[in-house]
């Protein structure tokens, strides 16, 4: 544990970086181990499938070159120009798979080997097409190409040995390769547990002597503070973050204590004013407002201070109220003084009030007769506004004669208008006539001056003029002897008329008589219509004026009733003020008992 | 215009003495005068008449009658001044003498009445004839118990219009 103690005083962010330093140490060489492996299985893979790769190449020449052999074959029996074609597309397909293979050769000797192969191959294509060229004349040719293409195949037949065995090799090799890799990759596997492993110890050691153990002390030493057990501490050396909060709290439970103890002190303090406190208040209690409790430093001391302003309180208003007493006192005995003249003031009332009932019985009775009489006058004057009615309706009835007469004499005067209207238009009519005739004259005139001036020749024609003349003199005469009839007619007509307007001004001035005579005759029933108004007032007023009297004579009697309850209440008053006076002298006593100064 | 004045023209005259003939005449208070023979006469009710500045009272101004614009003199006026005026309230009488352009109106105030079987009567026994017409007649009949002048209208017209061209002069003068 000693060698652990300066792992103890590493704060806890080392501590936690400490232990993520070993975890990712751990953690790396287990992903270097697992990125190893992977690299190792994919070289293995590469290597498979270049394997694969090559061996399929080397197949494929292999077919490539026995199908071209056969083709070849084939064409040496049948000629047909087809084997040739494909041939040459087993050949090409061949030589792309050879240097295909170029690529997945690993030596020199292989790579030699493959030209090799290549070269002799070209050199079979360019036999065979040296065959092919040659005509079938030239068989001898053509039997020593047969020949020579004989032997390149045969001479290929080992480097073709040799090329097919190329990808056992490489097989083989691979395989040496893997186990290699493999026994490699079990050490990498055991030296990254190995690391883990110490990463976790060490890991634990810190948790738990740097973390865990320390937090379990604090715990332990809250859990007994708990309980009730004040002296318990923590006790922790270590100066990480753990550590100080041990300490401070420790520190806080010694201050905690020490706060306890003073509070304990300042309590008994405080009983102690308390007590005294509760001694005065008693002395207050006793009503000796002379008391003053002291004031002291402590929390009652503000509460001294207001019971001290409290009595100030009560002695001003117990002083006031004594004041107050005695002029209620004096007050009462005043009231008493005047509720006695006020007593003796409602009796004289009584006996005034009984005088004026009898008074008002009287009265009663004389506007009862004054009642009755109006009564009677009323009826007299209906009488009189009947009569007067009466009359009024003849008045107005010749009133409505006469104008019936003017207006028929307003009618006939109109129709005399008319009629010297009709005399003025024949008049008019005799003037047209009168006018023919002149004009007439005239132009007989003038043709008896044309007549004359014609002189004997005119004679004839003097006698229509002569004729004419003597129709229009005729006319003349006629029309003057008219003129002169409606002259007289419209002289006797305005005759007329001036006849009538003197009636019809006579007519008028006796309707206005009449008028003025039912003015009077309305005027007097006015007037009579009035006085049964007033004398019907008067009787209505009587008998209300009875009435009010009545109404009165009940007020009286019940202002009398009210003047003896008014005599009695002020009686009950002056016992009550005397009451008043008796109580205020208690008050005044009850507040001397206090002793204010 | 000095001397008896001369007859009219033979073709216009007729011999008012002859029974068959018929004249008609008018009076100017108790001056008579014949209407003139053979030439245009009409009698009309008075036209309206618009006067004329600065003439004669006995001139009432022109008249139109049937197109024609014609001059209005008052008989009354100009032979017996001073003659109550022609108004309105007058009866009176237009007498149209002649044709255009020598015709010319003639205010009267008396009726013209048919006459025939007049007898000639001497006219130096005739009085108080006009000085402003004496001139111009040249006869005088006797017929229904009056003495008729007849008279050239035509030359009297012309001192008229002199008398009227006078008046303006001294007027104006």
């Amino acid at each position: 544990m000693q060698l652990l103690k300066p792992f103890r005083n590493l704060k806890l962010p080392i501590k936690f970086l400490i232990v993520t330093g070993f975890l990712a140490m751990g953690l790396l060489s287990l992903g270097l181990n697992y990125y190893q492996t992977i690299q190792l299985e994919e070289g293995t893979l590469e290597r498979n499938q270049q394997l694969s790769t090559l061996s399929s190449l080397v197949d494929s020449v292999t077919i490539d070159v026995l199908e071209a052999r056969g083709y070849q074959k084939d064409y040496q029996f049948q000629q047909q120009a087809a084997m040739v074609d494909n041939f040459d597309e087993s050949m090409s397909l061949a030589d792309d798979a050879i240097i295909a293979v170029e690529y997945f050769l690993r030596t020199d000797d292989d790579r030699k080997l493959v030209d090799a192969i290549q070269q002799r191959l070209l050199d079979y294509q360019d036999e065979f097409h040296k065959l092919v060229d040659l005509k079938a004349s030239q068989a001898d040719k053509k039997q020593a190409v047969s020949e020579h293409i004989e032997t390149l195949i045969k001479a290929m037949e080992p480097l073709m040995g040799r090329f097919f065995a190329i990808k056992q090799d490489y097989q083989a090799k691979d395989k040496l390769i893997f186990d290699a890799e493999k026994s490699i990759k079990l050490r990498l596997f055991l030296g990254s547990v190995t690391v883990m492993v110490i990463a976790l110890v060490a890991t634990f050691f810190i948790l738990q002597f740097g973390v865990l153990r320390p937090v379990a002390v604090i715990q332990n030493t809250v859990r007994k503070i708990s309980a009730g057990d004040t002296e318990v501490r923590s006790r922790l050396s270590s100066s990480d973050e753990l550590g100080e909060l041990a300490t401070t709290l420790d520190n806080l439970l010694d201050e905690r204590i020490q706060a306890l103890i003073q509070k304990q002190r300042e309590n008994d303090a405080i009983n102690t004013s308390i007590i005294r406190m509760i001694q005065n208040v008693f002395m207050l209690s006793q009503r000796d407002l002379t008391v003053i409790l002291p004031v002291e430093e402590d929390v009652t001391g503000a509460i001294a201070d207001s019971i001290n302003q409290l009595t100030e309180s009560i002695k001003a208003v117990l002083e006031n109220v004594r004041v107050v007493a005695e002029k209620v006192v004096d007050t009462s005995n005043q009231v008493k003084e005047q509720s006695s003249s006020v007593t003796q003031s409602a009796s004289e009332e009584q006996q005034e009030i009984e005088e004026t009932l009898a008074e008002l019985e009287q009265a009663i009775e004389t506007m009862q007769l004054i009642s009755e009489l109006a009564q009677v006058t009323n009826e007299t004057s209906l009488k009189a506004i009947n009569t007067t009615e009466n009359a009024e309706e003849s008045v107005s009835q010749t009133i409505a004669s006469i104008n019936k007469i003017r207006t028929t004499i307003n009618d006939a005067e109109k129709k005399i208008k008319r009629l010297g209207e009709r005399s003025q238009e024949i008049g008019g009519i005799v003037k047209l006539l009168d006018s023919f005739s002149s004009r007439t004259h005239l132009l007989a005139m003038n043709a008896s001056m044309h007549a004359a001036s014609a002189g004997v020749a005119g004679k004839g024609l003097m006698v229509v003029v002569e004729e004419v003349q003597r129709l229009a003199e005729n006319s003349s005469e006629a029309a003057a002897e008219i003129e002169e009839l409606v002259n007289n007619i419209q002289q006797e007509t305005a005759d007329t008329v001036s006849a009538m307007n003197a009636v019809i001004t006579n007519v008028v001035e006796g309707t206005q008589l009449a008028g003025q005579a039912g003015e009077r005759m309305q005027q007097t029933r006015l007037s009579t219509e009035l006085l049964v108004d007033s004398i019907q007032r008067i009787a209505r007023y009587s008998v209300a004026q009875t009435a009010v009297a009545e109404q009165l004579r009940f007020r009286a009697v019940s202002i009398d009733a009210s003047a003896h309850s008014t005599y009695e209440k002020m009686s009950e008053q002056t016992s009550l003020s005397a009451d008043l006076v008796w109580a205020a002298e208690e008050l005044q006593a009850a507040i001397g008992v206090f002793k204010l100064s | 215009m000095n001397g008896t004045p001369t007859a009219p023209p033979a073709a216009r005259q007729q011999d008012a003495t002859d029974n068959s003939v018929i004249r008609h005449g008018f009076s100017v208070g108790q001056l008579h005068l014949l209407i003139p023979s053979g030439i245009p006469v009409q009698l009309l009710d008075v036209p309206r008449i618009s006067p004329l500045p600065l003439a004669p009272p006995w001139c009432k101004g022109m008249a139109n009658h049937r197109g024609d614009v014609i001059a209005v003199f008052s008989v009354p006026e100009l032979l017996l001044p001073p003659a109550p005026q022609t108004t309105a309230k007058h009866p009176h009488w237009l007498l149209v003498i002649d044709s255009p352009p020598n015709m010319c109106g003639l205010l009267i105030d008396s009726y013209p009445q048919l006459l025939n079987a007049l007898q000639e009567a001497d006219l130096d026994s005739v009085a108080n004839i006009p000085e402003q017409i004496r001139p111009f007649v040249y006869a005088a009949y006797t017929g229904s118990g009056k003495t008729w002048l007849d008279c050239r209208y035509d030359a009297w017209l012309l001192s008229v219009k002199a008398l009227f061209q006078d008046y303006q002069s001294s007027l104006l003068s």
